[in-house]
C-alpha cells in the first residue's frame, strides 16, 4: 500500500475528503458499497479488485464500520458491521442473496478525494481482508407509539485465522508426550523441574 | 421481485408543498480524532456533498381537494417506501429571462391553434428557461458546462435539476460560475453528479425537483382540527435506486 505525493499531502492538511468502501467478492457481481450518498465511481486501474472500474452504491444512511486491528502475529479477529434502517426494497435484495455471501471474500479500504473538487487523488487503499461468515437480516419492532421499526443487516466477517481450531490445553509430563509422539524422550525430565530447580553449569 | 426504477416514483403537486417555511439542505457526515500533537484539529467527510434533506413547515392545505390530495400522496408513499418527486419552491431565485424590464416567468395555460382548450379547460405548459448541457461529463462529475437558448445567465446558488435514466430527477446547487463568453457557462455544483449526462440533456431551472421518500413513515402526519384547513409538516429525504 502506498501513498502518493497528492495522498500525502491531503492526509497531512486539516481538511480531508475519504471514501470509506466495503466489497463482497459474491458471484456474479461483488457487492460494493461507500459510505455515503449515492453511487461512486472507482475508475479503471484505481482498485485492486476492480480492474475493469466498480460503481460503488452509496449507503443513503450513515453507518459506522466498526474498529479493526492490524493483523499483527496473525490474532484472529472477528468483526461484524450492521446497516440499520434499510429500506423494504434493500432487506428483500438481501435476504434473497444471504447465501451467496457465505465464504465469500470481504475487504474495507479508503479512497482520498482532493477537498476542492472530489477528484479522486489515487488508487483504493485496501485495508482489512476477511471472509464473510454469515448474513443475517433483523426487524427491531417499535417499543412504544412514535417509534419506529427498524430493518437491520448485519454481516459477519473473520479474519484468516478465524477458522483455526484452537489447541487443547496440555501437560508436558513424559506420559502425555508418549501418547502424544510414543518414543519420544523430550518430556522426560520435566518432573525434576516441577519444583524450582537449579542447574549448576557446567556439570552434565 | 422487481425493484423501484425511477418510473414508480409518484409526484407531488407543487401547491400542495407551499408551508410557512421550507428547508432543503445537505446532509452529510464527517469524523474528527480531536487535536493533534502539532495543535492540528484534522476534519474528515465523505465526498460528494451528502444527500438532499427537505423539511416544510406548516403546509397550507385549503379545502378538501387538497387535504385529499395531501393524504393521497401519504398513502402512495407506502409509510417512506415509494419515492416521492418533491419540487423546491424557489422559483424567484431561478435565472428568469427579462423582457421590457420584467421577469418572465410563465407562459401561462396555452390553447391548440384554434384557441381552444382541453376538456377540463387546461392547457399546454412549458418551461420558460430553456437550457442544456453542452458536453458530456461522467457520474461523480462536480461540473459542467451549459448553454442557455432562453433565460439565463446563472450567478451562483441557483438551483437545478438533471434527469438522470438510473436515478430519476436529481436536484443541485449551483456553486460558481464561470463565463465562457460565447454563450455558454461552465457551473459547479453540490452535490456532485448522481450519475453521467450527455451533450444535449435538458437542464431544468424552472422547476427543479429531486426524487426522495418521507423521511420516516410518520413524517406526514396531519391533524384537522375543523376538517377545512389542515396545516401539517412534512420532511423527505433523498432517496437512491438500487442497481439490479
Amino acid at each position: 500500500m502506498q501513498f502518493n505525493a497528492d495522498e500525502i499531502e491531503a492526509l497531512r492538511s486539516n481538511t480531508q475528503s475519504r471514501a470509506v468502501l466495503m466489497r463482497l467478492a459474491t458471484e456474479p457481481d461483488p457487492i460494493a458499497v461507500w459510505l455515503g450518498a449515492g453511487p461512486l465511481k472507482i475508475p479503471v486501474g484505481q482498485s485492486l479488485y476492480d480492474p475493469a472500474g466498480q460503481i460503488y452504491q452509496g449507503m443513503g444512511q450513515l453507518p459506522n464500520v466498526p474498529a479493526f486491528k492490524a493483523m499483527l502475529n496473525g490474532k484472529a479477529e472477528r468483526i461484524d458491521i450492521s446497516l440499520s434502517g434499510v429500506s423494504d426494497d434493500i432487506l428483500a435484495k438481501a435476504m434473497s442473496e444471504q447465501g451467496q455471501v457465505q465464504n465469500k471474500e470481504c475487504v474495507i479500504g479508503i479512497a482520498l478525494y482532493s477537498p476542492r473538487d472530489w477528484t479522486m487523488l489515487g488508487a483504493v487503499k485496501w485495508m482489512r481482508w476477511g471472509v464473510c461468515d454469515q448474513m443475517s437480516v433483523a426487524r427491531v419492532f417499535a417499543k412504544s407509539p412514535g417509534d419506529v421499526t427498524t430493518q437491520v443487516i448485519s454481516i459477519s466477517v473473520g479474519s484468516l485465522t478465524t477458522g483455526l481450531r484452537r489447541g487443547r490445553y496440555a501437560y508436558w509430563t513424559d506420559q502425555d508426550q508418549q501418547a502424544r509422539y510414543p518414543g519420544d524422550r523430550g518430556c522426560e525430565r520435566t518432573v525434576t523441574m516441577s519444583r524450582i530447580a537449579q542447574k549448576t553449569w557446567p556439570r552434565g | 421481485m422487481t425493484l423501484l426504477a425511477p418510473s414508480d416514483a409518484i409526484v407531488a403537486p407543487r401547491c400542495l408543498l407551499r408551508g410557512e417555511t421550507s428547508s432543503w439542505n445537505l446532509v452529510s457526515g464527517s469524523m474528527s480524532p480531536g487535536q493533534t500533537a502539532s495543535g492540528g484539529f484534522p476534519f474528515a467527510t465523505f465526498p460528494g456533498g451528502g444527500l438532499w434533506q427537505a423539511a416544510h413547515s406548516s403546509l397550507a392545505l385549503k379545502g378538501d381537494d387538497a387535504i385529499r390530495a395531501f393524504r393521497a400522496i401519504r398513502s402512495q408513499a407506502k409509510s417512506a417506501v415509494v419515492p416521492i418527486i418533491v419540487y423546491r419552491n424557489d422559483g424567484m431565485l431561478a435565472p428568469w429571462p427579462v423582457v421590457n424590464g420584467r421577469r418572465v416567468t410563465t407562459y401561462g395555460s396555452l390553447p391548440h391553434s384554434d384557441d381552444s382548450f382541453f376538456s377540463d379547460d387546461s392547457g399546454y405548459v412549458q418551461p420558460v428557461i430553456s437550457a442544456s448541457v453542452v458536453s458530456a461529463a461522467d457520474v461523480n462529475a462536480t461540473s459542467i458546462t451549459i448553454r442557455f437558448d432562453y433565460g439565463g445567465p446563472p450567478r451562483g446558488g441557483e438551483s437545478f435539476s438533471l434527469f438522470h435514466a438510473s436515478q430519476g430527477w436529481r436536484l443541485y446547487e449551483i456553486g460558481f460560475v464561470t463565463d465562457n463568453g460565447n454563450g455558454t457557462y461552465m457551473i459547479s455544483f453540490t452535490p456532485w453528479l448522481r450519475d453521467a449526462v450527455a451533450a444535449g440533456d435538458a437542464v431544468e431551472f424552472d422547476a427543479p425537483r429531486c426524487t426522495m421518500r418521507m423521511a420516516d413513515p410518520s413524517s406526514m402526519n396531519m391533524a384537522l382540527p375543523n376538517y377545512k384547513l389542515a396545516r401539517p409538516d412534512a420532511s423527505f429525504i433523498e432517496y437512491f435506486f438500487t442497481a439490479a
